[in-house]
């Protein structure tokens, strides 16, 4: 990807980072107080999974405030996976271990990578719709 | 030195702001460890 290429991640205001932002806050002030059981979903996996889509956006805007960032284009497959790779390492075992603070379950790594995938398909979701579309276009030889 | 490579304070450059990514890096990840 060309460095001149501008880009149009909205970061803050990406639809992606906006509506997990919304499912984190529904979950933290709403859905979570008033569970009477413990449920792992709601407790842990859903906000594990919501990591990559809330956290990464802001973290890229800074790079981008910094320099590091040469353009404005949707987070790509590498950034995803180098932060998901110092989230775990971070989350699931500096946290637990070194800190004592947060809990070491390999589902939670899981669920962080689901979310990752995911949110990097909708970020992708440009070029995955213009290939199809690319693929069926058809040069107009011989048309009127 | 071939021209497409960082001169050496374009290297110094490089690595400030890197440990500047790196230094809010560990801040945020701490907060979401604590706070989240």
């Amino acid at each position: 990807m060309p460095a001149e290429k501008r880009g149009t991640f909205g970061y803050w205001r990406d639809p992606v980072f906006l509506l997990s932002l919304a499912i984190y806050v529904v979950n933290r002030l709403w859905i979570k107080p008033n569970l009477h059981t413990y449920s792992p979903f709601f407790h842990g996996h859903l906000n594990d999974s919501l990591t990559v889509p809330v956290a990464l956006p802001i973290y890229l805007l800074v790079y981008r405030w910094i320099g590091l960032r040469p353009d404005d284009q949707p987070p790509r497959s590498w950034e995803i996976g180098c932060h998901l790779a110092v989230w775990c390492v971070f989350f699931k075992w500096f946290g637990p271990a070194i800190l004592h603070h947060g809990v070491a379950d390999p589902l939670d790594d899981c669920s962080m990578l689901a979310g990752g995938m995911v949110a990097w398909l909708l970020w992708q979701r440009g070029w995955l719709v213009k290939i199809p579309q690319a693929q069926k276009a058809k040069p107009l030889h011989g048309a009127a | 030195m071939l021209p497409i490579l960082p001169t050496g304070s374009a290297w110094m450059m490089l690595a400030l702001k890197a440990l500047a990514a790196m230094g809010f890096m560990a801040a945020a990840n701490a907060v979401i460890l604590y706070a989240c």
